[in-house]
């Protein structure tokens, strides 16, 4: 595992370049910051360096920046950090450079201490990110459940339960009785509240099978917890911790959610085998659709990461908009593209030109089907609604309480879908005007750069 | 001693020193699976034998 180096807090001096000579000032690296090392099996030509935050979001640096920050003691001076790092990198770097580096690399970063309060910079929003998201399980709490758990991870645990999963699902494939579609979930008041109480009962336990992963490998878990995700609430888990792990043990962390559903499902096998109550068995189908859904590589679900770890580059979707213009003739390949090696570029490619269209079509596909959608969720709506006043009316209220439900339920994916499609309606609007506001004033589109900075903070 | 003010390194070198934030490493799961019937696949089926899994638990359960 990457070793960890906790960096000391004192303070050391550094030149003020607005001022004519050096001005002593306290900077150093803020409390609880993290330098992780090398990010493992990468796939750019140089692999990154990470820092993790205090507030645990971890950043990439080059090797001379992490080099930098291992420096940042407290005791040294920037000539003696120069002399440090000259000795390490075998060229020679000035007590300018270290000052040009921490002012316009380190600092922007948030790792360095700021000598006054300044206002907070939030972090950015990643592309089809979580939001709304809320902990709910605090994260001693998740260390403590996953150290027991972690031993499902034991090799000889995970070949039984692969095992028994394959003679499961031999059974579930060959047989032929029952034959049931998805679509009667939706009528079927009684089913779909025990579908929808262990759904909700499984994904809380695969949550735990990311922990268990995270934490088998030495990593912390974080918190978990629920946001909106697209369209759908979602548990979620916070592993930023696996970022440091090897490539073999950041997989294991994102196989660990469907192996815990597999976990459960064998469960529900059990039950079904002890009790003969029939409709676990859908629950058990129902299950494997989950998992399916979660290998999906297109958005940021399990599949994502798993995709994101084998090609050893953590942002995919970084990549998007530099693959798709490299396919424009006479274009060169842009500069992010540039900086991976062969195979994880063809990879990672390869998921853009696979992920771009699908998700474009997909999109297409909600809007063409969206009429139909709402007619049916409307008239299921319709049902649900009769069912609860009549379950008033009689004053069960278990039943009351179960169309309630459902009726959520209907409710959730039709705010989505309108949401998801106004969003995407109102982003567009956005650019068409801004490229309108653009042409009109003649000036010309910048290129995004995120990390550019201006030389006016090298001192001479 | 070493003079501070030499640099082997341009000012081009020192800006294209690499940063980037990571995005949330948040693993996430639906709890809403009865939404896939609605996002457009609507004509799943599925097969299940309840008739028992007999050879695989023996004589316990069963339908």
């Amino acid at each position: 595992m990457t070793p960890l180096r906790e960096p000391s807090h004192k303070t050391f001096v550094l030149m003020d370049p607005s001022s004519s000579g050096p001005t002593r000032r306290a900077v150093r690296l803020v409390e609880g910051t993290r330098l992780h090392g090398m990010y493992q099996a990468s796939g750019h030509r140089e692999a990154p360096w990470l820092i993790q935050r205090r507030d645990g979001s971890v950043v990439e640096v080059s090797s001379m920046l992490f080099l930098l920050a291992t420096t940042l003691d407290g005791t040294r001076q920037p000539g003696e950090i120069a002399a440090v790092m000259s000795a390490e990198s075998g060229r020679r770097i000035s007590a300018a450079d270290v000052s040009y580096l921490v002012e316009q690399k380190l600092r922007p970063l948030r790792v360095v201490e700021e000598p006054t309060a300044v206002a907070r910079v939030e972090a950015s929003t990643p592309v089809l990110g979580l939001s709304l998201r809320a902990a709910v399980v605090p994260e001693h709490v998740v260390n403590k459940a996953t150290t027991w758990l972690q031993h499902l991870f034991e090799p000889p645990v995970v070949i039984a339960v692969l095992a028994a999963m394959v003679c499961l699902d031999a059974w579930l494939v060959f047989g032929t009785v029952l034959d049931t579609g998805v679509n009667d979930l939706l009528y079927s008041p009684s089913l779909v509240l025990m579908a929808a109480a262990m759904t909700v009962l499984a994904s809380a336990f695969h949550e735990l099978g990311h922990a268990a992963a995270c934490r088998y490998a030495g990593a912390r878990p974080g918190v978990i917890g629920v946001g909106v995700y697209l369209l759908w609430p979602v548990f979620y888990n916070d592993l930023n911790d696996c970022y440091r792990l090897s490539r073999s043990a950041r997989l294991r962390a994102d196989l660990g959610g469907v192996y815990f559903n597999a976990v459960l499902i064998l469960v529900f096998a059990g039950v079904y085998a002890i009790t003969g109550f029939t409709p676990v068995l859908v629950v058990v189908v129902l299950h494997h659709l989950l998992i399916a859904q979660q290998f999906l590589p297109f958005v940021r679900l399990d599949g994502y990461y798993i995709v994101s770890d084998l090609a050893g580059v953590p942002d995919l979707f970084r990549y998007v908009r530099p693959v798709l213009a490299s396919l424009v003739p006479g274009r060169r390949l842009a500069q992010p593209s540039q900086t991976l090696r062969a195979g994880p570029r063809a990879l990672v490619t390869a998921w853009v030109l696979v992920s771009v269209p699908l998700l474009v079509g997909c999109l297409v596909l909600l809007v063409v089907r969206l009429p139909q959608l709402m007619v049916t969720l409307a008239d299921s709506a319709g049902r649900q609604y009769d069912l609860l006043v009549a379950a008033i009316r009689a004053g069960s209220t278990g039943s009351a309480l179960a169309s309630a439900l459902q009726l959520v339920f209907v409710a959730i994916p039709a705010v989505g879908l309108s949401a998801v499609v106004l969003r995407v309606m109102l982003a567009v609007g956005r650019r068409h005007g801004r490229s309108s506001l653009r042409r009109s004033s003649g000036r010309r589109a910048e290129p995004a750069e995120p990390h550019a900075v201006s030389s006016a903070g090298r001192p001479t | 001693m070493n003079d501070e003010s030499a640099s082997d390194f341009t000012l081009e070198e020192l800006q294209a020193q690499h940063t980037a934030e990571l995005p949330a490493r948040d693993l996430m799961i639906g709890v809403s699976i009865l939404g896939i019937p609605l996002a457009g696949v609507s004509d799943v089926g599925v097969t299940v034998d309840t008739s028992g899994p007999n050879w695989l638990f023996g004589s316990v359960g069963g339908v």
